[in-house]
């Protein structure tokens, strides 16, 4: 298959590897549409075919761009119009010009080798049919013509015939030979500009220039950025310093799987105005009453948690606001969490929380418990709670045991979340205060095991350090 | 470009446009469509791959257009959904009037009906009340679905149209009917990004930025609405738009909202029904009729302030 040409398999592979949803399906699906002709006319339509069928977002767009350059533009073995739709035809001309050659090549060595047997026998006549094929061909094939032209000259003078003959039969064979090694070159070629293009093109020069002007726009999500230069650097030895540069920030989740793991944080309650019929009551109710006086309505199920996001800022947590921006935004975007407020703090929460980064709207918390909070508000903080420096504050023990408390009394779900790794809790006021509330260190399944505690499913964790 | 498959050929051009004042089979007014080329090749692919195409795009800049120009060019019939926020997965395959078939029931027990009453109610399909997919499912030809503001609907709702959308067949639960589509609509979606789609959605889908038009196209687009109107004044409108538009997207960035193209036509209307002379003159001062174009009163004071600063 003539698709098989270009790289659209890796590309497949590497946005996989980026982390956007695609299936098998959506290949064959690429597959079908270059089929049926789309997508086959230059670089862009091409571009536009997978755009449309592999991308969702405009922060995928953004990663899509940066591999497409890197596979097809980098190397010149794109599907020109002519390539892909002529190329079952050029593949059968150049068979019948094979054969042709072949043929010719044959006739040529019968010949030579009949008639240098036969020495005298001046019949020029059966030769002319074998070398009027070859010029009356319309592909222009070089090689074999250029020898055709020579032996048609010398036709007239039929004195040196043995000489003659073995001559004609010698540049057959040659230039039979030197088709055939020409091919192989060609086919050589080929193979190496696929394997090539097959490979990102492991490099010093396509690092440095390309990426850190294409990088600069994603900044969307680092994680599918780390593994765009991962993939574009594994290759090379020399550049692996790097690939550190970029991957420093501690992001262990994904936007997409922190979107996916915001949805499960929810509670449907049947709320408000009853519009749905409760068939079953209906039913129930004319068996007692023997006919229908009104049917029994029920209200509509809806999402009822709110979620209430506290977020440490500056200080230690400076490493991880990229992570708290994006729970941040998420969890706003990410489907509807009530009247889901988020505040900002300092290090522990003491008597006021901010609305916003810079500390400017403060708000009472004592305000936000009665005003905010119900008996549905699921809590959420995040916080290191002094993990990343290290030490025992018994202050910051205490206040924020005097806060958790206060919390206590009106929310029934509180999670943690500590960007540190749990070994690192220990022994530091983190590990204190993780006796107090369910923490969990941010990565998919503890954010996962966040929300299940949010949500009100049993888990093991018992208050301690009371 | 689209080939044919089993002799039926279906491709939008973008090119077939109404006349003006020509109505649809429900009587609404219809409007010239100028869609750019890449949007068309996107449709193109959604009837060919028979899947559905997710738009997205600012606000105004004709998404939901879109599937009447599609219905239009192919002559094939158009079911609009809008979706509203209370809107079910359910409400577009089918309703089931379980009430009034109490009733009817409480009739007959009462012998108040007919025999050809009877004979109805003895139906049990008489109760199910299509939705749009529903109808577009049971015609014959293709049929044009616009499924209007998917991301109004709850975060479910999405998800619940999954097995509709991937193998167009559902089953009325109340009459153990299934219903297969005999012939796969051409289902147009459009978000306008409020919420994240889910991606097992996402990933049935065919997705397409639709762009905000350019000038030249712009210049288009009006022209068809308003064939009889001067370029001069045409040439002049659109370039206060933009210098307005790119004033506004200075101001609130990328992601703000910016006026759009239907506010485009509605203030060119207004502008149209002068005489071109002193609508041009009315271009050159501040903004005429600014209220059509500027929305929120954020809007309003920057456009006061900016032009007080350029006086």
């Amino acid at each position: 298959m003539e698709v098989n040409d270009l790289p659209l398999l890796e590309l497949f592979t590497k946005l996989r590897e980026a982390g956007l949803p695609l299936g098998i399906e959506e290949y064959q699906l690429v597959l079908q549409a270059i089929q049926a002709g789309f997508g086959i006319n230059d670089q862009a339509a091409l571009k536009r075919l997978c755009q449309t069928l592999w991308i969702k977002s405009a922060e995928e767009l953004r990663l899509f761009e940066y591999h497409f350059e890197q596979l097809i533009t980098i190397n010149s073995i794109l599907p020109t119009p002519e390539k892909v739709v002529k190329h079952s035809r050029q593949y059968q001309l150049s068979l019948i010009t094979r054969y042709l050659i072949l043929g010719f090549i044959g006739v040529g060595i019968v010949l030579g080798v009949g008639l240098t047997l036969r020495q005298r026998n001046p019949t020029p006549q059966p030769l002319a049919q074998p070398t009027a094929q070859p010029t009356a061909q319309p592909t222009a094939q070089p090689t074999p013509q250029s020898p055709a032209q020579p032996t048609a000259t010398p036709k007239d003078t039929n004195q040196p015939d043995f000489i003659f003959w073995s001559l004609l039969s010698l540049i057959n064979l040659s230039a039979g030979s030197g088709y055939i090694f020409f091919r192989w070159i060609f086919q050589r070629r080929a193979e190496h500009n696929d394997r090539s293009a097959l490979l990102p093109k492991p490099n010093l020069t396509s690092i440095a220039s390309p990426i850190p002007t294409k990088l600069a726009k994603i900044i969307k999500d680092e994680v599918q950025v780390a593994q765009v230069v991962l993939q574009a650097t594994s290759k090379s030895e020399e550049s692996l310093y790097n690939r550190f540069i970029l991957t420093t920030e501690y992001l262990p989740v994904t936007e997409r799987q922190m979107k996916q793991i915001w949805r499960y944080l929810r509670r449907p309650v049947r709320e408000g105005q009853r519009t749905e019929l409760d068939v079953e009551a209906t039913v129930k109710q004319i068996g007692h009453q023997g006919l229908l006086l009104e049917p029994v309505l029920l209200p509509r199920r809806v999402n009822r948690t709110e979620l209430l996001l506290l977020i440490d800022q500056d200080g230690s947590m400076v490493p991880f606001h990229e992570m708290s921006y994006r729970l941040a935004t998420t969890s706003w975007r990410g489907g509807r969490l009530g009247k889901s407020g988020i505040y900002y703090f300092h290090n522990s929460p003491v008597e006021y929380l901010y609305r916003d980064r810079n500390y400017q709207q403060a708000e009472l918390v004592s305000d936000i418990i009665t005003h905010n909070c119900s008996n549905r508000t699921a809590v959420l903080i995040y916080s290191d709670a002094g993990a990343a420096r290290g030490g025992h504050s018994e202050e910051r023990y205490e206040l924020t045991k005097k806060f958790l408390a206060q919390l206590k009394q009106k929310v029934r779900y509180i999670a943690w979340l500590n960007p540190m790794p749990k070994k690192r809790w220990l022994g530091t006021t983190s590990g204190e205060i993780a006796h107090l509330v369910p923490m969990f260190e941010v990565n998919r399944r503890g954010l996962q095991d966040a929300v299940n505690v949010l949500r009100g499913r049993i888990t093991n964790f018992e208050e301690q350090g009371k | 470009m689209v080939k044919a498959v089993g002799g039926k050929l279906l491709e939008y051009t973008g090119k077939v446009q109404p006349q003006l004042g020509e109505r649809g089979a429900n009587g609404q007014l219809l409007y010239p469509y100028l869609p750019n080329p890449e949007l068309v090749e996107a449709v193109n692919l959604a009837i060919y791959l028979e899947r559905p195409l997710l738009l997205k795009g600012e606000p105004g800049c004709g998404k939901t257009q879109l599937a009447s120009a599609v219905a239009y060019e192919l002559g094939l019939n158009l079911e609009a959904w809008y979706i509203k926020s209370t809107s079910r997965g359910r409400d577009g395959l089918y309703n089931y009037d379980a009430v009034g078939r109490l009733r009817d029931a409480q009739l007959a027990a009462s012998n108040r009906l007919t025999a050809e009453q009877i004979q109805r109610i003895d139906d049990p399909t008489t109760y199910v009340r299509w939705g749009p997919l529903g109808r577009a499912f049971q015609q014959d030809n293709r049929t044009v679905v616009l499924i209007d503001e998917i991301d109004k609907a709850d975060i479910d709702f999405p998800n619940d149209l999954l097995l509709e959308l991937d193998e167009r067949r559902f089953i009325v639960e109340e009459t153990g009917q299934e219903i297969k589509a005999k012939a796969a609509p051409i289902v147009l979606i459009t978000s306008n990004d409020e919420k994240d789609l889910p991606d097992a959605f996402l990933r049935r889908c065919l997705f397409h930025y639709v762009e905000f038009p350019s000038r030249e196209r712009l210049i288009e687009i009006i022209n068809a609405l308003f064939p009889a109107s001067p370029q001069a004044l045409v040439y002049k409108a659109i370039v206060r738009f933009f210098l307005l538009r790119e004033e506004m997207r200075k101001d609130k960035g990328e992601a703000g909202k910016k006026v759009s193209t239907s506010e485009l036509i509605d203030w060119f209307r207004v502008l149209s029904r002068y005489p071109q002379d002193e609508a041009l003159a009315k271009l050159d001062g501040k903004i005429p009729y600014a209220g059509v174009l500027l929305k929120s009163w954020d809007d309003h004071i920057r456009y006061l302030r900016q032009s007080r600063g350029s006086e």
